[in-house]
């Protein structure tokens, strides 16, 4: 009875898992393989990982993403723990500022990030004034500039998870570490850290994945010097319409990102227990 | 760190108190959470802050710990002042009402996070963690992790973790809060004994008036951010210095009336008229209008309408039989009405609306002033 009307509520979602999820995959992998003359083949995976040239483009995200998430981990754990911290007021308040950036679009922030780092942009401008560098430094065009602009976009989704750990750990737990003697850097590597792991993970996996497969920041930031992965199966999908190229390059893609975080969670100890942590 | 705005140290011969609590306050915006507050606990002594939620005992004794930095006054340890020390630089042994043990360590990396801290590791380390945890009698569950124990066992490890560190001072709060009554009794008996044998001198903030009353050198009732009255559990039991104390240490007959020095010797007149002697050296302490309060156990009774001289008659209105005791509520002729506890051995049965009479040694009788007539 229970169980029957449990199934009724989870067909919804399930179904909508398999036909816009697991189908596309398929349809992906299908294609990837069907070679010019007709047939199937590995041709177009052989173009895209043996040519240095396209290649190229598989270091360079997993790189960008890699450094994108590290100083997300980086940025996120002070903002995190501020907003875990504070009082049910303050926290509403940077809950929104956090999230606010959220309801712009990609499009619209990439914009912003070119207008802002540009040669003769905000940023700029003012290191110019201020006659910190002689002539503008690049960022729009440079991984830098990518690098930039995805941690911005990504870098609530890693504050997130680490604010619901951080919240689950009792203040006393701190409190009884600063009687026993412990600093702040004592009680972060040997308290908050182990304890926030499962949030960590979360976060991590979270914005990783993001990052491999973003799209609109590299298009305006990294142009077509920083050899993104996302920008590339575009290119080849609408503008040279090699479908099965492109189908090949996602597939690539995202057997690498499936494999890196499979990776990841083996080694730093449960993905099941950190999505635990976001879903509360 | 300087000491000008507090009195010196101490007095030349005199060892130094190892708690020197000097006009403290501290106010959370609007609230003023304490006043004032001075308050000094001697070498090996079990100082006991009680009071109802919200009184401040818990903020003073964050204040102690050095997790609250109180607005002024001045905090000394051992005669060092210490206002302004974080709480990692002092000497003390602080246990939660959580207990705060840290879920990913075992019994034992619990133990020993606060040597480590400290730099004390390797043998000397595990000696003497081998060495408090049979002192707390956890020997042989140093693998455990907290989860893994009962709230009596974490309760240990708390006490263990605090004690490993030869703290000045131990602070608790609310230590047996957590625990169910009966095991409460038990480990109440365990802390008073682990502090006498350890002589560590301690501070206990709790709201059970039963477990400061046993376990106490010293009780420090507080309200509202102030201190209302210090002393021995007995003496503030049997003397408190207002009807605050008296209701909230065990429970009390209040008489309001007037004090009446005509005559021979002072009595006291209740509003219903009855008539009681007075200690006389107690009773000009007191204003005209006054507050007579009698302990229940300290009341004698009687079966019969006639009553012997220096007694009350009255009637039986509630007989609660409650195992070992037995509480009365008797309705005198004059109208006054009051709460009677005796024990079995030597009990009569009385029964409901029987006549009775009652009697009390004038010294169990306590006068305080009427504050509620003064204003």
């Amino acid at each position: 009875m229970t169980t029957a009307r449990a199934w009724v509520l989870l067909l919804p979602a399930t179904l909508f898992l398999v036909v816009g999820f697991a189908g596309p995959i398929v349809f992906l992998g299908w294609t990837s393989l069907s070679v010019k003359d007709g047939g199937f083949g590995l041709e177009q995976y052989r173009r895209f990982l043996l040519d240095p040239f396209y290649r190229g483009f598989l270091t360079e995200t997993v790189v960008i993403s890699l450094v994108t998430t590290a100083v997300c981990v980086v940025l996120a754990y002070p903002l995190a723990y501020q907003l875990a911290r504070t009082g049910a007021r303050a926290r509403s308040v940077l809950l929104m500022l956090l999230i606010a950036p959220l309801m712009i679009g990609d499009v619209v922030r990439g914009y912003g990030w070119l207008i802002a780092l540009g040669d003769y942009g905000v940023l700029n401008q003012l290191l110019l004034s201020a006659g910190l560098v002689a002539k503008p430094i690049r960022l729009i065009f440079t991984p830098t500039g990518v690098v930039i602009g995805l941690v911005q976009v990504l870098l609530p989704f890693m504050v997130l998870p680490l604010a619901a750990a951080i919240g689950a750990i009792p203040v006393d737990l701190e409190e009884a570490a600063l009687s026993l003697g412990a600093r702040q850097g004592r009680i972060f590597r040997k308290v908050l850290l182990p304890l926030t792991r499962p949030g960590l993970a979360a976060g991590v996996v979270i914005v990783f994945a993001l990052a491999m497969g973003s799209f609109a920041i590299p298009m305006f930031l990294g142009g077509v010097r920083v050899k993104i992965v996302g920008p590339l199966v575009f290119q080849q999908a609408m503008l040279t319409a090699d479908w099965p190229f492109a189908a090949a390059i996602s597939s690539v893609l995202f057997a690498t990102s499936l494999l890196l975080l499979v990776a990841y969670t083996w080694l730093g100890g449960g993905a099941r227990r950190g999505l635990e942590v976001v879903g509360r | 760190m300087g000491s000008s705005a507090g009195p010196p140290v101490a007095a030349p011969g005199i060892e130094a108190p190892d708690v020197e609590l000097t006009d403290i306050s501290k106010r959370f915006g609007a609230t003023e959470v304490l006043r004032g507050i001075d308050l000094t606990v001697g070498r090996g002594e079990l100082v006991c802050l009680l009071g109802p939620s919200g009184c401040g005992k818990t903020t003073l004794l964050r204040i102690l710990a050095g997790l609250v930095q109180p607005d002024a006054g001045r905090v000394r340890i051992r005669g060092r002042d210490v206002t302004g020390v974080p709480a990692y630089e002092r000497q003390l042994g602080l246990v939660f009402q959580s207990y705060a043990l840290f879920p990913h360590m075992t019994v034992r990396d619990n133990v020993a996070f606060g040597l480590d801290a400290r730099g004390i590791r390797g043998p000397e380390a595990g000696r003497r963690i081998a060495r408090v945890l049979e002192l707390v009698h956890l020997g042989g569950l140093d693998r455990r992790y907290p989860r893994q124990l009962s709230g009596g066992q974490q309760q240990r490890v708390a006490l263990a973790r605090a004690l490993v560190l030869n703290p000045d001072v131990l602070l608790l709060d609310e230590p047996l809060s957590n625990l169910d009554a009966r095991l409460r009794q038990e480990v109440r008996d365990e802390i008073r004994a682990l502090q006498q044998e350890t002589g560590i001198t301690t501070v206990l903030v709790t709201h059970d008036q039963e477990e400061a009353l046993t376990m106490s050198d010293r009780i420090v009732v507080l309200r509202a951010g102030v201190i209302v009255q210090s002393g021995r559990p007995l003496d503030v039991y049997g003397a408190p210095r207002d009807l605050f104390v008296a209701g909230f240490l065990g429970d009390a007959n209040t008489l309001r009336g007037r004090v009446d020095p005509g005559g021979d010797g002072v009595v006291f007149v209740t509003s219903c008229g009855l008539v009681v002697g007075l200690d006389a050296s107690r009773a000009g302490a007191a204003g005209p209008a006054a507050i007579l309060l009698v302990r229940p156990e300290a009341i004698e009774i009687g079966r019969g309408a006639a009553a012997p001289v220096g007694a009350f008659a009255g009637v039986a209105t509630v007989v609660r039989y409650r195992g070992a005791t037995v509480d009365l509520g008797v309705r005198l002729d004059t109208g006054d009405e009051l709460r009677v506890l005796k024990t079995l051995p030597g009990y009569q049965d009385v029964r409901p609306n029987e006549r009775i009479w009652v009697r009390w040694d004038v010294r169990d009788g306590v006068l305080l002033p009427d504050e509620t007539a003064r204003t």
